[in-house]
């Protein structure tokens, strides 16, 4: 056996995950072939800690029963950064801005946003969460930040965000003074946005999530064509009306050149806290078709469960509320469908294109 | 994903000309000439204008600097100072092969 065959066996096994195999994702880091023990490394650009065993394993196993004697895989998972990020200077450290957007209020966005920011960093991602609903910021309440907590200013200039079960976070809400409606016109609300992203101390982040506002307006476009943003998950519900708009979402993503990762059905089904019967409230395989129409995939599905909305009327988000429930292992399978996307996304991202300027 | 934009691999700003020229991935070369692309300026002012059906003030087509915005496409900066219209590269794409007005028709 050597380096060659073991690399012509790879090429045949897929990462269960991408559904693709790890030659093709680029992700083979190494081939060692050593006194008959081969290793192998892998580099995974997507952080998905909960599955890197079972999948290693299974890695090893379908390596051995190829005929590749005893072998030792190696996992480890580095982001791979959206191919344009690093010439935004504020916000080099960020490698993907996500954001989760509808084209309607009222589907959940806010509550899929913190808790897909929570999974993500559950499944190792360091995650920073924009509140970009400047007129209704919620994500202060649903992360249980005391409203006396203020972040701090550094040098006149920039703000630290506020840090609260592990991820890094920033909202209007949290710098206006209680309970003022925020009275902007649609520039001074995206001036108010794009200061909060630049000037937030963000660091090293795997995934920036930016929770947008519902609609395909001002805010939405200017963000999306200011910022290099990685990807769009598109939150809905399984109704007509909210189909339609989620539709409008899609299309202003498309039109922008976002990529859209694919959409998150929201309240699906509902099962019954009694019987135990389950109902499809708001109908059924809507967003599946929604997804068909724009050859864009279904990434989870989350029932209406009243244990959501207590929990982050609480302050305390499903998944670090109860992290062993069903609930929180449906947010965490969507987190690891948004890092497999996205990853898969930025493999085939258009690299900046070459820009030259000639006097004749 | 469902991204079936073209993607420009190299673009070139020809000053005295004043043309730009780009290259996508497919190979394909689009050259532009400057005052096509001051016609066509999707800005929100130019297209009241020709909604209206004013004309334009200026026929400069002079472009003075090109800027890059995210992924979506160019900011064009003509010689007169009008700045606002970003250009998508699907739209650019259009303009070249005189598909302009189907394109804002989508």
């Amino acid at each position: 056996m050597n380096k060659q065959d073991v690399l012509s066996v790879l090429e045949s096994i897929d990462n269960p995950l991408m559904e693709e195999s790890y030659i093709s994702l680029k992700a083979v880091n190494s081939v060692e072939v050593d006194n008959g023990l081969t290793t192998v490394g892998i580099t995974l650009g997507a952080k998905a800690i909960s599955l890197d065993n079972i999948n290693s394993m299974a890695l090893k196993a379908q390596l051995e029963a190829a005929g590749i004697g005893p072998v030792e895989v190696n996992f480890r998972s580095d982001v791979l950064a959206f191919p344009t990020i690093n010439t935004q200077k504020h916000l080099s450290g960020v490698k993907n801005i996500v954001m989760v957007a509808s084209g309607k209020g009222g589907v959940g966005k806010s509550t899929t946003a913190v808790n897909l920011s929570l999974a993500l960093s559950a499944e190792g991602a360091k995650v920073g969460l924009l509140d970009a609903d400047i007129y209704g910021p919620s994500q202060c309440a649903m992360l249980g930040v005391d409203e006396n907590v203020k972040p701090e200013v550094v040098d006149n200039k920039f703000i630290q965000p506020i840090e609260r079960f592990g991820i890094k976070s920033m909202s209007v809400g949290y710098l206006a003074k209680e309970k003022a409606p925020m009275i902007w016109r649609g520039s001074m609300a995206v001036r108010a946005l794009q200061q909060l992203m630049e000037q937030t101390l963000w660091g090293d982040l795997d995934y920036l999530i930016v929770d947008m506002p519902p609609g395909t307006g001002d805010i939405q476009i200017s963000l999306a064509q200011t910022f290099h943003v990685a990807g769009a998950v598109i939150v809905t519900t399984p109704q007509e009306i909210a189909l339609l708009d989620a539709r409008k979402g899609i299309e202003m993503f498309n039109k922008v050149g976002i990529p859209v990762l694919g959409i998150c059905e929201n309240m699906s089904t509902h099962i019954c806290s009694s019987c135990g019967h389950e109902e499809s409230i708001f109908g059924a395989g809507g967003a599946e078709k929604l997804a068909q129409d724009y050859t864009t995939p279904v990434l989870g599905s989350l029932p209406l469960d009243s244990r959501i909305r207590e929990n982050v009327d609480r302050g305390l988000p499903t998944v670090v509320c109860d992290p062993m429930g069903a609930l929180a292992n449906a947010y965490i399978a969507l987190a690891n469908q948004v890092a497999a996307k996205l990853w898969k996304s930025n493999l085939s991202a258009l690299e900046s294109p070459k820009m030259m300027i000639s006097e004749i | 994903m469902n991204n079936q934009q073209p993607t420009p691999v190299e673009v070139q700003l020809k000053k005295f000309t004043s043309s730009l020229d780009i290259t996508w991935a497919d190979g394909e070369l689009s050259k532009i000439a400057g005052g096509n692309l001051r016609r066509h300026c999707a800005c929100s002012g130019c297209r009241s204008r020709k909604m209206i059906g004013t004309e334009l003030i200026t026929d400069s087509g002079r472009i003075k600097k090109i800027n890059l915005m995210g992924s979506t496409g160019l900011q064009i900066i003509f010689a007169d100072g009008h700045d606002r219209g970003v250009f998508p590269w699907a739209y650019l794409h259009a303009i070249a092969n005189g598909a302009a007005l189907d394109y804002l028709d989508q």
